[in-house]
């Protein structure tokens, strides 16, 4: 009786052992793929973020020149344009400025840090300061220079 | 030992049915970001406000119809009544043809400023261009003084009787005011059916290569040295002075026997301007004639108004002043 018992019995290892291995292999695969999925969430995010401020830089950069242009010819005695740029991108503030030479429109975010640039070639001098991203206004002030606003 | 297994069991099942939970929100959140992505494309292909191009195409406008009218009464002294009335007018037509629902395009044609000026014409084709003393001399002093000029237009009748070569052509000498050793002199003559235009910065001595060449027929040849253009068609070398003239020059013309045919030019700053009028004829079709008191230019303040954009600015115009055009 005990040898047909015995001979039945197929485990080659023993419940304890199986248990643990079985634990291990499962929070290994459980931990790769979260970390796969959570480096692709903030990769992708990056990418957008980056994405979206190059395109609101260049809008911003479009109706910056278009002032130049419109400010250049003739005497100013107003001169005010509205530029719709969205408050957030991927969730994230973000803020404009320029380069030192003004050659240069400056949007970044913090946490992650994303810097992007867009040249800027106008004749006009910019009265520059950081501005937080948004509504923003366009004006000529009144030492004739162009002046990047928050709304 | 059958429940210790059956437990450790429920427990994997419970891990996994977490990790399901975590990449499920994982997968949500790259939707989000996704869909940020595409909202972000979306921003960048919609149409955007065209209201600083509209203000832009208003301000041309109004320039371009302005100048038109100016040089409809630069001939003659200027009458204040009759100019208002008919910029009202155009004033008019001009907001009619820009206003849009939303949009105010406004000519404020009460508010605008003139500065006369003295028109210096030739309109005897036939005559060379002397001056109308008796005694006449090659050269003379056509106007002193001039800080601005426009419309400068030289029409030369029977272009072969210009010069074959630059050393001995008409040409019209700028000098300095204040500074006599400061001049440009531009020289017109003419050989195998083209006219001919080259310059020089020290009197004559060192006349530089040619600088534009144009065919002309016809039997006459019509340049236009502010706008720079010969028979209508830009010749870059055609300039009024090379680069920025100086604040205030004086104006000759050199070997006048050289050319003949007929000119205008208008001069601004008339309290400045020094013209003899010993050197000039009552009837233009007699000699060469000056016509003081007329329309130099106008300053006219404008203003573009919409939801995104207020915009008002006083433009000059002064058609024919060397880059005029916008």
């Amino acid at each position: 009786m005990q040898n047909n018992n015995v001979r039945a019995d197929e485990r080659a290892v023993s419940t304890t052992l199986s248990y643990s291995l079985n634990l291990a292999i499962a929070a290994i695969l459980v931990s790769g793929l979260l970390f796969a999925a959570g480096g692709t969430v903030q990769d992708q995010r990056q990418v957008a973020t980056r994405e979206e401020l190059r395109v609101i830089g260049e809008g911003v950069t479009a109706a910056i020149q278009q002032s130049d242009r419109m400010v250049q010819t003739g005497d100013v005695e107003e001169f005010r344009l509205d530029v719709l740029a969205p408050r957030n991108v991927a969730g994230l503030q973000y803020t404009i400025n320029f380069s030192a030479n003004q050659s240069a429109l400056i949007l970044k975010t913090e946490n992650p840090d994303i810097v992007v640039e867009i040249p800027v070639k106008i004749s006009t001098e910019i009265d520059s300061s950081e501005i937080r991203g948004g509504e923003l206004i366009i004006v000529y002030t009144e030492n004739e220079k162009l002046e990047v606003r928050v709304r | 030992m059958a429940e210790l297994m059956l437990r450790s069991e429920k427990e994997r099942g419970q891990l996994i049915l977490v990790t399901g939970f975590v990449l499920a929100i994982t997968l949500v959140a790259i939707v989000l970001l996704l869909n940020t992505t595409i909202y972000t494309e979306n921003i960048a292909s919609r149409g955007v406000d065209r209201s600083p191009e509209e203000a832009v195409e208003f301000r041309v406008s109004v320039r371009e119809s302005v100048g038109e009218l100016v040089l409809s009464v630069d001939d003659e002294t200027y009458d204040q009544d009759e100019f208002e009335g008919i910029l009202a007018n155009l004033s008019r037509m001009l907001e009619r043809t820009h206003s849009d629902r939303g949009t105010i395009a406004y000519v404020n044609n009460s508010s605008f400023t003139v500065e006369e000026g003295t028109l210096i014409q030739q309109t005897n084709d036939t005559r060379n261009f002397r001056s109308d003393i008796e005694d006449w001399s090659s050269n003379w002093t056509v106007a002193r003084d001039i800080q601005k000029a426009r419309n400068v237009i030289f029409t030369f009748n029977i272009p072969e009787s210009l010069s074959g070569s630059a050393q001995n052509a008409f040409h019209v000498k700028l000098i300095n005011s204040t500074n006599s050793s400061d001049m440009w002199s531009g020289y017109f003559y003419e050989g195998n059916d083209t006219i001919r235009f080259t310059t020089s910065t020290d009197g004559g001595s060192g006349i530089g290569s040619d600088v534009c060449e144009v065919e002309y027929d016809n039997g006459s040849a019509t340049v236009d040295m502010t706008a720079g253009t010969v028979e209508g068609v830009t010749c870059d070398g055609i300039e009024w002075w090379d680069g920025e003239p100086p604040t205030s020059y004086d104006l000759r013309f050199i070997n006048v026997s050289k050319a003949t045919g007929t000119f205008n030019m208008t001069f601004g700053n008339n309290t400045e301007l020094n013209v003899n009028t010993n050197f000039y004829a009552s009837d233009p079709s007699d000699g060469p004639s000056d016509v003081e008191n007329v329309l130099y230019s106008t300053t006219i303040p404008i203003r573009y108004q919409t939801a995104t954009l207020s915009y008002e600015i006083n433009i000059t115009v002064a058609p024919g002043e060397p880059d005029y055009a916008e």
